[in-house]
């Protein structure tokens, strides 16, 4: 624990490098499109236009109460936060050898400086949200004050998982490759596209080992925030204190873990970029 | 308290046969030794720095002096030891880390300066010195990819020495920019080595290390090989690489060779030939010093003999030899013959011979030179072989920037009491020319012999005394005199440059600068003497071509300087 804290302070005393590397990667991204930053509001911004062309237009499907791209853009922007982030995470500390090889700073900067871009396009995307929702008449409700606790949660979430691919990349190249596998099997397991209740339509106790994944957790929990009414929804069995408790815990165990597995290979981390 | 201590560091690798690859490098695993797989960059390496002392690092490529560095910065951790490092280390092991072609100059100087552990505040106060160091001007505001490769050096030197720090670590990173900004560069070093800051420098400058460093740590194959005074690694290490370079056989045809090479554009038509009618054939040459051993580096003040091996094809009359040293800027340096030295060789029958010439001290100062080696006909007019600038050797002196053709020894004294030669290699550069104040005023030195009767004329190796009067109207702190030597052509011969570290109180001061043999051969000299002190780097006086000296001599011997030498023949 102590050790741990040590790390993590090491960590925060890189703080300005950190916002740093994160605004360079922000830079270099939209420096020379016309419309530069302007494009983190305007792709989001399309795609919820498209959705709900697709999905109210064409595809005339809705999942009760809600019109079917309200359903889904609450959930598919944090799932799309993490996809992005994990891939670009990665190969971070290999990408950037030139840097790791040449001074020392804690190597954690470098996955989470990623991260933290991709967290800043992403609170754009949710302020964009909340704007959007009550434009499409869906109410917004107290509950909100508790999304940023939800973004933390999913952040340190995060942290863990884009702490230990890249560590673990540096030495088994091969990470990259199961990385991608893991993240298009998860995102069938996860309640983007689909309501817990197909799943509950399986069997009830599938849903249960269902549930066992976090994000299945976090994602309902973004719901539960920007959905007003959305707890009466879940499917029996499944509680809102449970949501929130398993999402708390696994999202700070991820992070712990994330934090040792990152330590564990740290030595070697230079040596092999 | 020690800044650094280092107990029994060690470094290893294990090599991998191809990174992460299953066929490549989990196969090999089970079926090589462990043993075979490891490789120490370092191991067994003890060492305690004081603050304010300086390392330099010597050895060959892959001799583990980037990993030592590499382990001291934090930047890899060691398999083995203790490192202890007890202040803010800076690395100026490669320029620009984190620089992105994409961003602006100034961008970049805030992100690489975060990366060096800055606070944002702190490049804030410190931009505008940065900018100016760097001499970017306008481009500052340019993306980095419009820099040449040269400007963008500039920049990430530039943020580098304007970090606080208490150790700097560098990596042969010197060769920044063009001459001017690379003493500019130098002389920042140097004022941080005054300031008491610990540097630690790996570099193939050895002139470099022996300016800045207190101590030097000779590194070979990972192991600690030598921690000494920089001369003592010095001599070991270039002991440790001799071998190559000198030797190439460059079979070329005979064209004509005119007989005294003495003019420049004739030096290089010549340059790295080889002519002769080939009754004679020189078969090899080598470099050895005062131990035998085989070299082709020498410091200056060492002893350096030449042996040739030669081949007789047919019987030859009245033959002499003759050796010839240039510098690598087509500099005639020195050229003495048999002939000259009065050594007469009837003849020479067919078979392998043996000639070698000794200089017992080689007193030229650092650069690079070449040697040709040369058998001549009876009359001088035909040589039977002649390589011309055909070998190569290197001299390292005390690391003055300025090239001076000689290196020798001298002391000052100020007001009759005697002063140690100053090893400060920065200060020279900084006393400049034609700078003129009021406060100090320099008359007209007496040239004269070792017991101050006056004289103009020399012969080579003659005791010469300058003795000097310096006006001062204000006390001068610690004052630095350098005296510098040119010959007709505008060639620097000699500078000495001091350090006085006392101070010379108005009216007057009486300087005496003892040389205690001038090497010189025939020529007219001009004597340009400067005065500066700390307060005033840029010199309170620089005067050129105050006095002449002249050097007579009846030897026939070529070049410039007159080096002391023993011939040794074995004729077959």
């Amino acid at each position: 624990m102590l050790r741990l804290s040590k790390q993590i302070i090491e960590i925060v005393k890189y703080y300005e490098l950190l916002f740093h590397l994160a605004i360079r990667e922000l830079k270099i991204r939209y420096k020379y499109p016309f419309l530069g930053f302007l494009w983190m509001l305007f792709v989001p911004l399309c795609m919820v236009f498209i959705f709900k062309v697709v999905f109210s237009v064409i595809i005339k499907i809705s999942v009760p109460p809600y019109p079917f791209f309200v359903f889904l853009i609450t959930a598919v922007f944090p799932w799309n936060y993490l996809a992005m982030s994990l891939s670009q995470a990665t190969t971070s500390l290999v990408d950037s050898s030139n840097l790791i090889k040449k001074v020392y700073f804690p190597r954690e900067i470098v996955p989470l400086s990623i991260l933290l871009g991709n967290l800043f396009s992403f609170l754009l995307t949710m302020g964009l949200i909340l704007i959007l929702l009550p434009l499409i008449r869906i109410e917004i409700t107290p509950l909100v004050l508790f999304l940023p606790f939800v973004i933390i949660l999913q952040t340190l979430f995060m942290t863990g998982l884009v702490l230990m691919s890249s560590s673990l990349q540096v030495l088994y190249r091969d990470v990259k490759y199961i990385v991608e596998i893991i993240l298009l099997l998860w995102f069938y397991l996860t309640p983007v596209f689909y309501p817990l209740s197909l799943v509950e339509g399986i069997s009830t106790k599938f849903l249960r080992i269902y549930m066992l994944n976090p994000l299945a957790c976090l994602i309902t929990v973004y719901r539960l925030i920007l959905l007003p009414g959305f707890n009466s929804t879940l499917p029996e069995g499944i509680t809102v204190s449970y949501l929130v408790n398993y999402t708390v815990l696994t999202c700070v165990c991820l992070f712990m873990l994330g934090l040792l597995v990152f330590r564990r290979y740290d030595r070697r981390i230079s040596d092999f970029v | 308290m020690n800044i650094i201590e280092l107990e029994n560091i060690g470094k290893k690798y294990i090599l991998q046969y191809e990174k992460g690859a299953f066929i490549k490098d989990v196969l090999p695993r089970l079926f090589i030794p462990k043993e075979k797989r490891e490789f120490w960059a370092l191991r067994n390496i003890n060492l305690a720095l004081e603050k304010g002392e300086s390392l330099g690092l010597i050895g060959r490529n892959g001799a583990g002096k980037s990993t030592f560095l590499n382990i001291l910065a934090g930047i890899s951790s060691p398999t083995e030891g203790k490192v202890e490092v007890r202040g803010k280390v800076s690395t100026l092991l490669t320029l620009g880390a984190g620089f992105h072609p994409e961003l602006t100059g100034i961008d970049n100087i805030y992100l690489n300066g975060v990366i060096l552990g800055l606070k944002i505040g702190e490049i804030k106060n410190r931009i505008k010195e940065i900018i100016e160091f760097s001499e970017l001007k306008d481009f500052i505001k340019q993306p980095l990819y419009t820099y040449s490769s040269g400007m963008i050096l500039r920049l990430g030197f530039s943020i580098a020495v304007h970090i606080d720090f208490d150790i700097l670590l560098m990596d042969e990173i010197l060769s920044v920019g063009d001459i001017p900004f690379q003493e500019k560069c130098l002389k920042k070093i140097g004022a941080f080595k005054e300031t008491a800051k610990t540097l630690i420098i790996a570099s193939q400058s050895l002139d470099l290390i022996k300016a800045l460093c207190h101590r030097a740590l000779l590194l070979e194959k990972g192991r600690g090989i030598l921690l000494d005074e920089p001369e003592k690694v010095i001599s070991r290490y270039l002991e440790l690489v001799q071998k190559e370079t000198v030797q190439k056989t460059k079979e070329s045809q005979y064209p004509y060779y005119p007989k005294y090479p003495d003019d420049i554009e004739k030096i290089k038509t010549g340059w790295e030939t080889r002519i002769g009618t080939g009754e004679a054939r020189i078969l090899e040459v080598k470099l050895r010093d005062k131990k035998g051993k085989e070299r082709n580096a020498f410091q200056t003040g060492e002893s350096l003999r030449i042996d040739v091996k030669y081949k007789v094809e047919k019987e030859i009359k009245g033959p002499h030899f003759g050796v010839a040293v240039f510098r690598e800027d087509y500099l005639y340096c020195y050229g003495p013959n048999t002939r000259f030295d009065g050594i007469k060789i009837k003849k020479l029958r067919k078979g392998i011979g043996n000639f070698s010439i000794e200089f017992k001290n080689i007193i030229l100062g650092s650069g690079d030179y070449r040697l040709s080696i040369a058998v001549w006909n009876k009359d001088e007019n035909n040589p039977y072989d002649y390589r011309y600038a055909y070998y190569k050797f290197k001299i390292f002196g005390d690391g003055k920037e300025e090239k001076s053709l000689l290196d020798i020894p001298c002391s000052l004294s100020i007001n009759g009491k005697r002063l140690r030669k100053s090893a400060s290699a920065f200060l020279k550069k900084i006393i400049k020319e034609s700078v003129a104040e009021d406060l100090v005023g320099i008359e007209k030195p007496r040239i004269s012999g070792r017991w101050g009767k006056e004289k103009k004329a020399f012969n080579p190796n003659e005791n010469l005394r300058i003795l000097l009067r310096i006006k001062i109207l204000r006390i001068i702190n610690a004052p630095f005199v350098r005296i510098s030597l040119h010959n007709e052509d505008g060639i620097l011969i000699q500078e000495s440059c001091f350090d006085t570290g006392k101070d010379i109180t108005p009216p007057d001061a009486r300087l005496s600068l003892y040389y205690p043999g001038m090497p010189l051969l025939r020529g007219k000299y001009s004597l340009s003497i400067g005065i500066g002190s700390k307060k005033n780097p840029e010199g309170y006086q620089y005067m050129l071509s105050l006095a002449n000296v002249e050097f007579q001599t009846n030897r026939k011997d070529h070049g410039i300087v007159y080096i002391p030498h023993r011939w040794r023949l074995k004729n077959p």
